[in-house]
C-alpha cells in the first residue's frame, strides 16, 4: 500500500500497521496464512474506516479497541466461511498425507496412516479429564497456555498433562507401539 | 514415541478425519470465548476435546487464540514502554535533583565568599569601641552578626546594617583569640554565610 494522502488513512494505517507487525510475531503459517492475515487486516481497515471516520477518532483510538475489532471481523469471517463452504473439503489425503508435494512409497503411507490411526484411537481412549490436555499439547500448545485456558493452576496442568501421555504411551505400548518407533 | 513423533502422528489423524462439514461443531463464538479463556472451567473442557479434535473448529481456534495472545503481547510491551518512560522520568528527576543540589552547594560556596568580612581581622586595638564592618550581600534583608570566643558564643545580634559596634558591657579579653561570623537572610533563598575571621585584641 502507498503512502496515505490524508490524516484519517494514515491514522489508520498507522494503527493497523502495529496491529499487523504484533500478530505477525505472535501467529505462525499454521494459524494465518500471510493471504489470510492481509484479508484480516483489510476488513478492520475497512470496519476501522466506518465506524470512525474521523482522523481525532483514529488517533484517540485504544490498542484494545482494534483487537476487539479485529476480533469482530475474525469471528464474521468464520461464520462467512461456515455458511459459505457447502462441499466437504478434504484437507489432506486419507493416508494423512498432504495433497501436495512429492508422495511417499505407498507401503510408508500405509504405516503412517495406520500409525497415525492408533495414535488418534488411544487418544479418544484417554479419560475425559485428561484427553482434551493432551489434544491441546499434541497440537502445538505449551502447557503454560493450556492451563491459562482452562482456568487451572500450572501445576494442576503439568501434572494432568504427564499423566495423559503416560497413559496414552501406555495404551500404545499395549498396541506394540514402542518408543523406538517416531 | 517422542512427543514430535505424537504431534506428527495425531495431527495425521485428524487431517484424515476432516470431511469439512461442521455437524456437532462449535459456534464461533463459543470458540472465541474459548480462547479468551471466559466462561465455565467445565464447559471449557469439554468444549476444548471437541475444539483439539476436530481440525475445522482447531484452525479457527488457533487464529482467535493468536489475536488474543497479540492482544496480551501488546498490552505487556507498553506496559514496558510506560516502565520505561517512567523510570527515564525518575533518572531525570534523579539528575535535577542532583544538579539542584550542587547548584546549591556551589551558590553557597559563592555565597560564601560574596559575604566578605573586612575588620577586624589579625591583631586590633584593645580599647573600646570594637567595629565590624562586612561587605553588603545583594537582595539580603538582615544579617545576624556572632562572636565567639573557644569555649562560647559571646554576642549576637540581627541588624540590617553592615557595620556594628560592639557594645561597652561586652568585655573582650586581651591578648586572646575571637572570633566572628556574619549570615545573610535572603528571601526566598539559603542563609549566605561568611567565613569565620579570627582576630586579637592588642595588649597594652
Amino acid at each position: 500500500m502507498g503512502t496515505p494522502s490524508d490524516p484519517v488513512s494514515a491514522a489508520i494505517e498507522s494503527a493497523l500497521q502495529r496491529f499487523g507487525r504484533m500478530v505477525r510475531s505472535i501467529a505462525n503459517r499454521s494459524e494465518f496464512t500471510p493471504a489470510e492475515l492481509d484479508d484480516l487486516i483489510q476488513d478492520v481497515r475497512i470496519r476501522l474506516w466506518s465506524a470512525l471516520g474521523s482522523h481525532e477518532k483514529i488517533r484517540e483510538v485504544s490498542s484494545s479497541y482494534i483487537y476487539r475489532t479485529a476480533r469482530a471481523v475474525a469471528l464474521d469471517r468464520l461464520r462467512q466461511l461456515r455458511a459459505s463452504r457447502t462441499e466437504p473439503v478434504r484437507l489432506e489425503r486419507p493416508s494423512g498425507e498432504a495433497r501436495l508435494g512429492a508422495a511417499p512409497a505407498s507401503d510408508d503411507l500405509l504405516e503412517r496412516a495406520e500409525l497415525a490411526h492408533q495414535v488418534g484411537q488411544a487418544v479418544e481412549a484417554l479419560s475425559e479429564a485428561r484427553r482434551p490436555v493432551v489434544r491441546m499439547y499434541l497440537a502445538g500448545y505449551q502447557s503454560d497456555e493450556i492451563a491459562e485456558v482452562l482456568g487451572w493452576s500450572r501445576g494442576r496442568t503439568r501434572n494432568l498433562l504427564y499423566r495423559g501421555l503416560s497413559d496414552l504411551r501406555a495404551l500404545l505400548l499395549a498396541q506394540g507401539i514402542g518408543e523406538d518407533r517416531a | 514415541m517422542t512427543d514430535e513423533a505424537l504431534r506428527r502422528a495425531y495431527a495425521r489423524f485428524l487431517a484424515s478425519r476432516a470431511t469439512g462439514s461442521r455437524i456437532g461443531c462449535a459456534a464461533p463464538e463459543a470458540i472465541d470465548a474459548l480462547a479468551s479463556a471466559d466462561g465455565d472451567r467445565a464447559e471449557r473442557l469439554h468444549l476444548l476435546d471437541h475444539v483439539m479434535g476436530c481440525a475445522l473448529c482447531r484452525k479457527e481456534f488457533d487464529q482467535l487464540r493468536a489475536l488474543h495472545r497479540a492482544a496480551r503481547a501488546d498490552r505487556r510491551v507498553r506496559g514496558t514502554r510506560w516502565l520505561a518512560a517512567a523510570a527515564i522520568l525518575l533518572a531525570v528527576a534523579a539528575t535535577l535533583l542532583w544538579k539542584w543540589q550542587t547548584h546549591a552547594s556551589e551558590r553557597e560556596l559563592r555565597g560564601r565568599d560574596r559575604l566578605s568580612l573586612l575588620a577586624p581581622i589579625g591583631e586590633v586595638p584593645g580599647t573600646p569601641p570594637l567595629t565590624f564592618v562586612w561587605h553588603a550581600v545583594p537582595l539580603a534583608v538582615t544579617y545576624r552578626f556572632e562572636l565567639l570566643d573557644r569555649d562560647s558564643l559571646r554576642y549576637a545580634l540581627t541588624q540590617t546594617d553592615t557595620t556594628l559596634s560592639l557594645p561597652d558591657s561586652v568585655r573582650l579579653e586581651r591578648g586572646r583569640t575571637y572570633g566572628w561570623w556574619v549570615t545573610a537572610e535572603i528571601p526566598g533563598e539559603r542563609e549566605v554565610t561568611s567565613r569565620v575571621r579570627r582576630f586579637i585584641p592588642q595588649r597594652q
